[in-house]
């Protein structure tokens, strides 16, 4: 996991990368811990749970 | 908030049994994507998948698997050798929106996988058909008002960010639109196009072509700086004071 961790931070500070992000006109998120990361999602489904339930999404 | 919607994109392993690192990777990596071939989105996993095999010093090997909302690809890696050498590419619906949409899933985003990297946010822009006669958020919220039920927007599927993004636009200024899902984001952009439906969320990549020829017009974007090929469409405007105006935090 580290190791792979490690490698895609290093990948992702690559400005070729970067460049190929921007033309597309997608935005690069900073890389951050795998802690950090799960905080993250955690958070993001808290966040748009209450729209989820709210507009009563369901699937098709 | 709604200056924020976007969708993340993260790299994640299955959690399954440790592997010394002087064995890894004994074989050709494989990335299972959530997205379709082609995408924008898989195109920028596919550069950093390139340098991923030259750091690894093993080949790299893409599976898209899109549909159902990501449960396909995440159902597959998760039930892959959880040795690190099977990793999934995943959105926001995928890993963060599907429990609360799905009364039952296959996987645990939390407890079945590890975000190594939350790298990417897809920004989306709202097009109209141009025969709208309209120009900005608010002039579409006024067109929409004034014809309740009878317009309707596309959207990609039940956690993706065009159906949030639509339902947020509509809880904040009281509107009533039709919902048209559809399985991938070309063909709900194309039928905004067409005039099928009238509007929608759109990624800037898949849409672009269209702002350019005309053949739908983009009112705003999601995001909160500019998009760089289409510097003339603003941001979305702050959202009316009102009982129904709620404030999301953003996605991103």
């Amino acid at each position: 996991m580290n190791r792979l961790h490690g490698e895609m931070t290093r990948i992702l500070n690559l400005p070729d990368v970067n460049k190929t992000i921007a033309s597309l006109d997608l935005i690069p998120v900073p890389p951050a811990s795998i802690e950090s990361n799960q905080q993250y999602i955690a958070a993001e489904a808290r966040k748009w749970g209450d729209l989820v339930r709210s507009a009563n999404i369901r699937p098709e | 908030m709604m200056r924020r919607v976007c969708i993340a994109i993260a790299l994640t392993a299955a959690i399954g049994n440790p592997v010394h690192a002087q064995d890894y990777p004994s074989k050709a990596i494989t990335i299972t994507l959530v997205l379709a071939a082609g995408t924008g989105l898989d195109v920028v996993a596919r550069t950093w998948g390139e340098q991923l095999a030259l750091g690894l010093g093993k080949p790299v090997i893409f599976d898209n698997r899109p549909g159902a909302n990501g449960i396909v690809a995440a159902n597959a890696v998760k039930n892959a050798a959880a040795d690190g050498h099977t990793l999934l590419v995943g959105t926001s619906a995928a890993l963060a929106l599907n429990p609360t949409t799905y009364k039952q899933l296959p996987y645990d985003p939390q407890k079945d996988f590890v975000p190594l990297a939350v790298y990417l946010k897809s920004p989306f822009v709202l097009i109209v058909h141009p025969s709208l006669p309209v120009k900005s958020v608010k002039e579409l919220a006024a067109y929409v008002k004034a014809r309740p039920g009878q317009l309707s927007y596309s959207s990609t599927g039940p956690g993706g960010a065009p159906r949030l993004a639509t339902e947020m636009f509509m809880q904040h200024y009281g509107l009533t639109i039709t919902h048209v899902p559809y399985k991938n984001s070309p063909q709900a952009i194309v039928d905004v196009a067409a005039g099928h439906v009238q509007l929608g969320f759109a990624e800037a990549g898949a849409s672009r072509a269209f702002i350019r020829d005309k053949r739908l017009r983009a009112l705003a974007v999601s995001s909160l700086t500019r998009f760089n090929s289409l510097p003339e469409v603003p941001h979305w405007p702050k959202p009316p004071a009102g009982p129904n105006s709620k404030r999301y935090r953003g996605m991103h």
